[in-house]
C-alpha cells in the first residue's frame, strides 16, 4: 500500500470530504500524500543518516500536527500529548536506520504505542492529573461558554471509553481517516474497526446524550 | 517497533462495555465473571443500538436526506451538537516550538545505520576456528557413539 495522507491542518472551511462519500458529521483533515512526498521522506532519512540531523526537523514538522491531535485525543492532556511526541521522536531518531516503507505510519506507530503505554500506567497506578491540564486549557478565548462546556463533557465522556475504542473514534472522527488508512495503521480489519467505532459512538451518545439530545 | 497494537481486536473491549444478558444477571458464576471484568473497564456504559442508518450517515455513506423519521432527527441533532466540538479538534496544531524542543532533546550523534546480521561480516582469528572445529568433531563423535550403543 502506498497511499499516503497528510493532514491539512488548516483553519476552519478547508476540511475535505472523502470523495466517495456524503457530507455528514463526519468531516476528514485528511487528504492523499503524492506518492513522491512519500518518497521525499525516504530522501529525508537518508540525509538524517548520512549525518544531516537537522533535516529531522522536516519530518517533525511534517507529522507533528497530526500526531498531535492523536495523542490528546487519547490522553486528553496537551502537556502528556507533547511529552508522548517528544519521546516517540526521539524514538524514531534513534532507530531510523529500521524505516522499512511509510515513514508516517512507522512515526504513528510508534505515538500510539506511546499513548497505550501512558493509559496503562495511568490505570495501573489510579493517577488523575489536574482538571487544569484538561484538554479544556487549549480552548480560544473567543469560545463561548456553552462550547466550552461542551469540551469538558466530550473529554470526560472519552476518558470513559476503553482505549481502542477511544482510539478508533479519535482516528475516525478528530484524525478523520479512512477505515481502510485505520486498518493500515492499526494491523486490523475494516470490519474491527468499524465495529470499535460504533460501539464507541453508541457509548458516547448514552452519555451525553441526556444533556445535548 | 511494530508492535501489535490490537492483540484482542478489540473484542475484549467491545464485550467489556455491553451490558450483562439478562439471563445471566443473578448467576452468581457470571456475577463473579462480571465483577473482575469491571476491576480494569473505566466506566460502565450500557449501550443502545444506534440504527445502522445512522452509522452510514456518519461515516459519510448515505446523505442526511436518507435518514427520516423522529428517531434519526434525535441522532442526526446529537451529533451535529457533538460535531461543534469535533471541528474543533480536527483544526488543533501542535505547538509552534515543539519541533525545537524536540530537535533540542535529540542525541547530538547521528542515528545509526544497521545492517541484517547475515550481511554482517564475521570476524574469526584461527584459534578460534580450530576450537570450533574441534568442538563441533567432539560433538559428532559423542553423538555417533550413542548411536551406536543403542
Amino acid at each position: 500500500m502506498t497511499v499516503a495522507y497528510r493532514y491539512s491542518g488548516a483553519a476552519t472551511g478547508l476540511y475535505t470530504v472523502r470523495e466517495t462519500g456524503y457530507g455528514s458529521a463526519v468531516k476528514t483533515t485528511v487528504t492523499p500524500l503524492p506518492t513522491d512526498q512519500v518518497e521525499a521522506d525516504q530522501q529525508i532519512i537518508g540525509r538524517v543518516l548520512a549525518g544531516h540531523r537537522e533535516d529531522f526537523s522536516i519530518l517533525i514538522a511534517r507529522y507533528s500536527d497530526a500526531l498531535y491531535r492523536h495523542a490528546l485525543g487519547m490522553t486528553g492532556s496537551p502537556d502528556v500529548a507533547e511529552d508522548i511526541l517528544q519521546m516517540s521522536f526521539i524514538k524514531a531518531y534513534q532507530h531510523l536506520a529500521e524505516v522499512r516503507g511509510r515513514f508516517d505510519a512507522w512515526v504513528f506507530r510508534i505515538v500510539a504505542n506511546g499513548c497505550k503505554d501512558w493509559l496503562k500506567n495511568i490505570r495501573r497506578t489510579h493517577l488523575s492529573y489536574d482538571e487544569d491540564d484538561q484538554p479544556s486549557g487549549y480552548a480560544t478565548p473567543e469560545e463561548d461558554l456553552d462550547r466550552t462546556e461542551l469540551r469538558g463533557d466530550l473529554d470526560r465522556a472519552l476518558a470513559a471509553l476503553a482505549p481502542s475504542l477511544r482510539e478508533a473514534f479519535v482516528m475516525k472522527h478528530v484524525e478523520g481517516r479512512s477505515y481502510e488508512e485505520m486498518a493500515d495503521l492499526l494491523g486490523t480489519t475494516v470490519g474491527a474497526l468499524k465495529m470499535r467505532v460504533h460501539r464507541a459512538r453508541e457509548a458516547l451518545q448514552v452519555l451525553l446524550e441526556e444533556k445535548y439530545a | 517497533m511494530h508492535d501489535d497494537l490490537n492483540a484482542h481486536d478489540g473484542r475484549e473491549e467491545i464485550n467489556r462495555s455491553r451490558a450483562p444478558e439478562p439471563s445471566k444477571v443473578g448467576d452468581f458464576g457470571s456475577k463473579r465473571t462480571d465483577e473482575s471484568r469491571m476491576a480494569d473497564r473505566e466506566v460502565p456504559i450500557e449501550l443502545t443500538r444506534t440504527p445502522d442508518l445512522v452509522h452510514a450517515w456518519l461515516d459519510g455513506e448515505i446523505p442526511e436526506s436518507s435518514l427520516r423519521g423522529p428517531e434519526a432527527a434525535r441522532h442526526i441533532a446529537f451529533w451535529k451538537h457533538m460535531d461543534q466540538d469535533l471541528d474543533t479538534r480536527r483544526d488543533l496544531r501542535a505547538p509552534v516550538d515543539l519541533t525545537a524542543r524536540i530537535m533540542a532533546a535529540l542525541p547530538t550523534t547521528a542515528p545509526r545505520a544497521v545492517s541484517p546480521w547475515w550481511h554482517r561480516p564475521v570476524e574469526m582469528n584461527p584459534l578460534a576456528v580450530a576450537a570450533a572445529a574441534a568442538g563441533l568433531l567432539a560433538l559428532g563423535t559423542a553423538i555417533g557413539a550413542s548411536l551406536k550403543v543403542r
